[in-house]
This record gives structure tokens, sequence and C-alpha cells, in this order.
């Protein structure tokens, strides 16, 4: 990851949005975008997993990213998406309210983020893009996800 | 560093494992029957394959251990010295030292030990070894014979011819190399000096010997190197096949899938037979499914014993496990195992080492008595410790005894209340059994002084844990002054089992089938409340009651509320010696499941084995009953 931003020209983001916010992960972590089938629920677990689904016979974890990032949670409908990915080997599904686009942006505009005040959210951010008139932030997926096993 | 040379390395470090886990109970047994040239010179040809092999491809620490390690086994086999446990315990490092390095090579992480202290203590060994005068002439005639046939015996030719087919290939490392390791213990044993040289003859000559001749290319040397074991192994080899773990994995997984598919069709089938009954298509079509039920039966079979390995795999660390351990307590401890050809599946071999080697560590450090003691009680001064295996309809049971002072309940009862872990009450209602089992709360330990070994209150509860991941369940019988036992019963396989449908809740359950003793349907009003804690009476006995929904922590959002039903389904589970009854509000039936892994999920918490996936496409978890009943019935109250 590290080594993507210092070295390379461009970076290949999936922008997502949760709230009003926008926000972007590397495509190389992404394998697939699917709408939302049934998830059946984790006994036990904490609240951010939503449950697991059968993924063409895989059984993967599902992490409903309003919940990680203490966001309201809103019931989900017809725009949310599970963006399926592949973080070292291990597969998960994010729920998010919606997927907007691939994105090509210079790696140089995005900048370290700024110290914030809630830093149980700002720890899985790993910088935030300058667009035109849009802020993208950008997701440290291995943060996110590492933490949960 | 290209493809082809890293899966030479691979193959390298693969197979130099494989030599020193035969090395290892070879060891063992050496020190147990006293000099044996036939495991003495089996032992060296490992080695010497190993040093072969790492000079070839350029790994001069490996080749400087096993060189010095060489020497002795050389000197041993040659009947100039003697056997010590001095020169024994020196080996047996340079056996670690050889199994750290093969690590770091396969981990990649570049890390260099530093061997040469290693090597150092290897060659002292050797020089302050006690030289055998009278026998040793009458001993190197014995080597002879054992060793392949006599009449190669003086073939320097091949020697150089080996030498030379290694040179160009690896033209700038090797020369190098070979020199130095040759360098390096050369100033020790100046008089020794021909002898070394005959020793690096030796398996060479072998290596000729062997079917294969070796054609240049180092792969094919190694494994001529490999083969060189004594013929009816060679002829054994030739019918197997080494194939990497991970297609076998793929092919399971491929198996499992087509069994998810057939499992919807022939639910799809059952709907047709039911709807259009007269059609002759139906017929034809059940026809074809029940067939494909068969096969698909029948493949999940071939497949799953593709996996299955024999379980000496694991046992054959033990020897010297056993030998350590008791070593360093100072006690006597012959180890006997029975039935280490019983096969098993992967999983179970990757997993029931550790639990095994807490026992046995338990078994000398608190089992077995000293050797004084032993005496006084007049027990045979050497202490035993028998491991059996077999095989009990779909269960594999491995049994470890020990003929130690077996275990004081009332001590350990007091323990477990002087560390705070029971209440002295809870203690007095205990029964004899439950008291058993204090062993494996965690936290316990008998042991006044933490030991190396264990003390540490960590180990049986691990035991515990670690056999419930692989769905199986340990028992305990002692009996005082006579011994332990532990049997531990594993499932046969892993991946496919069958298994009990719940519905809770309106979620479908599966448990496993093997740990249900009964189910029941039970009068809510047969349901008594004691002491906080839900029981009802089966055919006389008092048995815990628990909500399933409540165990998973599921909220009941209305879901055909259970409370208010007049009665309730109950399964009744046996782990071990234990008994607890699960309430669930309906009884879907039985069925084959495949066990697919939940990878990226904390599942300590949450009761859960495993999940299916169901002949509709739906994900269905797989409860954990023993994690179940080891949570539960610590807190429950009966």
């Amino acid at each position: 990851m590290e080594h993507t931003m210092v070295n390379d020209q461009v970076l290949q983001l999936v922008t997502f949005t949760l709230e009003k916010e926008e926000y972007a992960v590397n495509i190389l972590n992404v394998q697939e975008i699917n709408r939302i089938n049934e998830i059946t629920r984790v006994p036990n677990a904490p609240d951010y997993v939503e449950g697991v689904i059968n993924l063409r016979g895989k059984v993967i974890p599902v992490i409903n990213l309003r919940k990680k990032f203490g966001l309201y949670n809103k019931e989900t409908d017809e725009s949310s998406r599970v963006i399926i990915m592949d973080i070292m080997g291990v597969t998960y599904g994010l729920i998010v309210d919606s997927v907007s686009e691939v994105l090509r942006i210079p790696s140089d505009i995005v900048e370290p983020p700024p110290p914030m005040a809630s830093s149980m959210t700002s720890m899985y951010i790993k910088g935030i893009a300058k667009l035109e008139n849009r802020l993208i932030i950008f997701v440290d997926i291995d943060k996110l996800l590492g933490q949960l096993e | 560093m290209n493809d082809e040379m890293e899966e030479i390395i691979l193959e390298f470090i693969t197979e130099a494992e494989e030599s020193l886990d035969k090395i290892e109970p070879r060891f063992v047994e050496l020190e147990q029957k006293g000099e044996d040239s036939e495991l003495l010179n089996n032992i060296f040809r490992s080695m010497h394959t190993i040093k072969g092999a790492a000079g070839f491809l350029g790994f001069q620490s490996i080749v400087d251990v096993a060189h010095a390690a060489e020497n002795i086994m050389k000197r041993l086999r040659d009947g100039e010295i003697a056997l010590s446990k001095p020169l024994m315990d020196a080996i047996l490092k340079a056996i670690d030292m050889l199994r750290l390095l093969l690590g770091h090579l396969k981990e990649k992480d570049g890390i260099e030990e530093n061997v040469s202290p290693l090597v150092q203590e290897l060659n002292i060994a050797l020089k302050s070894a006690t030289p055998k005068t009278g026998n040793a002439a009458q001993n190197k005639e014995q080597v002879v014979p054992s060793s392949q046939a006599p009449e190669d015996f003086p073939k320097p030719a091949n020697v150089v011819q080996s030498t030379n087919l290694q040179q160009p290939s690896e033209p700038t490392d090797i020369p190098v190399n070979s020199s130095k390791t040759i360098i390096t213990s050369k100033p020790d044993e100046t008089p020794v000096q021909p002898k070394q040289h005959g020793a690096i003859q030796h398996p060479v000559k072998v290596c000729a010997d062997s079917s294969m001749q070796p054609n240049g290319s180092g792969e094919n040397d190694q494994k001529s190197n490999e083969t060189q074991q004594p013929s009816k192994d060679t002829s054994q080899k030739a019918q197997n096949l080494r194939v990497d773990v991970n297609r076998i994995d793929k092919v399971m997984d491929l198996a499992g899938e087509v069994v998810l598919v057939r499992n919807r069709l022939l639910n799809i089938s059952n709907y047709f037979d039911f709807k259009y009954t007269d059609d002759p298509m139906t017929e034809i079509l059940m026809e074809s499914v029940s067939f494909l039920d068969r096969i698909t039966s029948d493949m999940q079979l071939a497949v799953m014993k593709m996996r299955m390995q024999p379980i000496q795999k694991v046992f054959s660390k033990f020897p010297r496990l056993v030998r350590d351990i008791s070593a360093s307590v100072n006690k006597d401890v012959e180890l006997q195992i029975f039935g280490e050809g019983t096969e098993v599946d992967k999983t179970v071999i990757e997993n029931i080492g550790d639990p095994m080697t807490h026992i046995l560590r338990n078994s000398i450090d608190h089992g077995i008595e000293s050797t004084e003691e032993r005496i006084a009680k007049g027990k045979s001064p050497k202490g035993k410790i028998v491991v059996n295996t077999y095989q009990k309809g779909t269960q594999i049971v491995i049994e470890i005894s020990d003929d130690g002072k077996g275990m004081d309940v009332d001590k350990l009862k007091r323990k477990a209340i002087d560390k705070g872990i029971l209440s002295e009450d809870e203690a007095q209602k205990m029964s004899y059994e439950d008291a058993i089992d204090i062993i494996f709360m965690p936290g316990f330990s008998t042991k006044e002084i933490a030991t190396e070994l264990s003390g540490r209150g960590v180990g049986m509860d691990v035991v515990k844990t670690n056999i419930s991941l692989l769905n199986g369940y340990v028992e305990v019988s002692t009996e005082k002054n006579v011994g332990t036992t532990f049997k531990i019963s594993i499932p046969l396989t892993l991946a496919i089992i069958q298994a009990l449908m719940v519905e809770v809740d309106g979620a479908k359950y599966a448990i496993p089938l093997s740990p249900i003793e009964e189910t029941l349907k039970v009068a809510k009003k047969d349901i008594t409340n004691i002491t906080g804690q839900n029981v009802i009476v089966i055919r006389d006995k008092v048995c815990p009651l628990f909500e399933l929904n409540s165990i998973l922590g599921i909220d009941s959002n209305g879901h055909g509320s259970s409370d208010d039903a007049e009665y309730k389904y109950v399964i009744v589970i046996t782990m071990g010696d234990k008994k607890f009854c699960l309430a669930i509000d309906k009884l879907v039936g039985q069925e084959e499941v495949v066990i697919k892994a939940l990878n990226g999920l904390d599942t300590t918490t949450s009761y859960v084995l495993g999940a299916t996936i169901t002949g509709d496409g739906k994900v269905v978890f797989i409860l954990d009953v023993a994690g179940m009943s080891r949570n539960l019935l610590g807190l429950a109250k009966v």
C-alpha cells in the first residue's frame, strides 16, 4: 500500500458513499461489487459484523461500515452494495450506502489525514484526496479489517 | 531468483525436514537400544543427504552444522567412539539448529544464525568422546554388511565422478563451499582426516548404487540421495505421488461444491416428483439425481481419503520429546507407541500435536514419579507411557496412559480453592469426574513452583480447546498409584459431518450429530428452576437446560416467540461425561453438511465451529457444542 502511494504516479480507487461523505479504497483490493443478498447473522458477534454471506460457495464475513465508523444505522436499500475485498488472502464484504465510480488520481494529491478529535475513526484513514470540489477519504483497509481477527 | 530455483529449494526444504523427522525417533531408539549399526548408518545417511543438497544449493550454515554432526555419526558408525549422552545431546542440538535454519529458509526472512558456537561444541563433543578400543574392529565388520552391497565399498571412482557432476552445474558456489566445509573441521582432528574423506565417499557411493544414475541435474541428484533407503522403501515410494496440499484442498472444495449442488438438485427433483408425479420425465430426473447422489457420496469419500495420512507423522517427534522432558526432570521414562499407522485427516494431523505434547509433558512432569519413589512403591524404576491409537466407528481414539501416581482428587480440589478458581462450596458438591476436570480449567496447576515444562497453569486448558476445535473431546480416568489415562476422541474427518438442523428465532443452525444423545419434546411445566438455572429431569436424572437463543445472543424479536409455546423441543447433548440440554424452537431434520471454514471472523465467543451452505444457498452456522459445554457447565450450578 505505502509503496503504491509513494512510487506510482496514478492511484486507482473505487469510491463509495456513507452518509454524505465520499470514501475510497484501492482498486487492487476490490474483488467485485454485489447487491446485498441474504445475510446470516453471526452469534455473539460485535454489532458491526453484519453476518456472513454465501459467495459462490464461499462463506465470507460482511462488515457494516456505517456501524464500524460509528455512524447511525440505516436500513439497506436499493442502492446499498457489498464491496467484496481481498485483504491478505482473506475475503471480506463491506456494506456501503452506494458505490460511485472508479477514480484515477495522481498519488500526490492524497494528503495525510488531518489530526482529528475522533481518533477512533481517523485510525482507519490513510489520507484525504483533494479533488476540484470534493474531498475523498482514502480508507486504510488493512488496518480496518486487520483488527477484526 | 527464478521460479525453478525456488522450486528446487522448496523441495530441498521439504526433503530435509522429512529426513530430520526420520532421524529424531531413530536417535531416541538408538539411545534405548544401544549401538545399533543399522540405525547409526541410517542417521548418518540422512544427515549426509542434507549436507550434500545444502552444499549444492549453497546454504553454508546448514552444511557446517550437518558436517559437524556427520563427523560424529561417522565415527560412531565405525565404532571408533562410544555412544554417550553428551554426544547424543550435541547431535540433537545440531538437529534443532538445522530445523531452525530450514525454518529461516522457508520463511525467506534472511535471518542468519551464528552456527560456529554449535559447530565448535560438536567438535569438542567429538574430541572428548571416549574412544572405543577393544571392539572397534569388530564393530566395523558389523557395519559393512548392513550398509549397501559390500562390493561397492572400494569405489573411489564414483566419488570423483559425482563431484565432477556437481561442479559444472554450479561453478561459482560449490568448489568454495565444499572446500570450506572440510577446512573448518580439519584443524580439530587431523588424525581422522582420511576417515573423514571416507565419510563423504560413502553416501555418494550409495547414491551411485541406487538405480537412478546421477545425471548432472541438481534436482535429480537430490532425489537419488533421498531414495537411498533400503530397497523396500524405494518400491513403496514408487506408488506414491507427492501432490501439493493446496491442490488436494482444491479438489476437496470442489467436491464440497458438488455436494451442495446435489443437495439442491435433490430438493428440486423432490418438488417435481411431488408436482408432476405422472410425467415420465420426472422419473428419469429422479433416477439421474439419485445416481448423482450415489457417485457424489463415493467421490466425497475418495477425496477425503486423499487427505488422510498416518498419524505417525505426529507421533514421530514424541520419542525425542519424551526423552528431552524426562531428562530435564531427571526421570526415567519409556514411551511405547501403538497404532501409529492409523489414518486421520490432515487437519487432525496439524492440530493434534500440541495437545498431545501437553498431555505427555503433564504425564512426565506430574504423573510419573521419580525413580526412588517408584522403587519405594515397588514399581518398576522406569516409568512407562503408552500411546495407543485406533479407529472406533467414525471416531479416532487416542489413549495416552502413564503408570504414574495418578491424580489425587482431594488435592486437585484444594488447589483449585487456593487459586480461587473454585469456591469451598462448589468443591464440596463436585462429583469425582468434575473434580478431575479441574485440570482443564484455565489457570490451574498443582506444581508449587513453575518449572520450565509445566506449572504455569497453561497447557491442559489448551488441550481441551484444541481438541474441541477438532470437534472431539477428552476424557480422563485416573487411579491412585496406578496411573492416568487421557482418552481423546476425534471424528475421522472434519470436512463433512452429519448434523441435526434446528431452528431458533427463525434462524437455522446445524448441530453436529455425534454428541447428540436424544431429542425430546418437553412440556413447559416439567421445566424447573433451581437457583436461577433451568433444569429438566430425564429418567430420574437432573439435567441443566439452556435456551439456545440466549446462548447465541440472539434478540428474540417476534419470530414465533418460544416462550408462549406449551411444549419445547430439547436436544440432549453428551460431551464426554457431561450432559446438558438445549431448548430450541423447531427440529428441522438431519442433513449431511460440508463444513466451510470461516475466515476473517473471530469465532472465539460465538460458539460456531464453521458454516455450511444449505440446499437453497443459505449460510447456516454449525454450532460448537463442545465450546458450549465448556463454558456453560463452568457456570452451571448443577
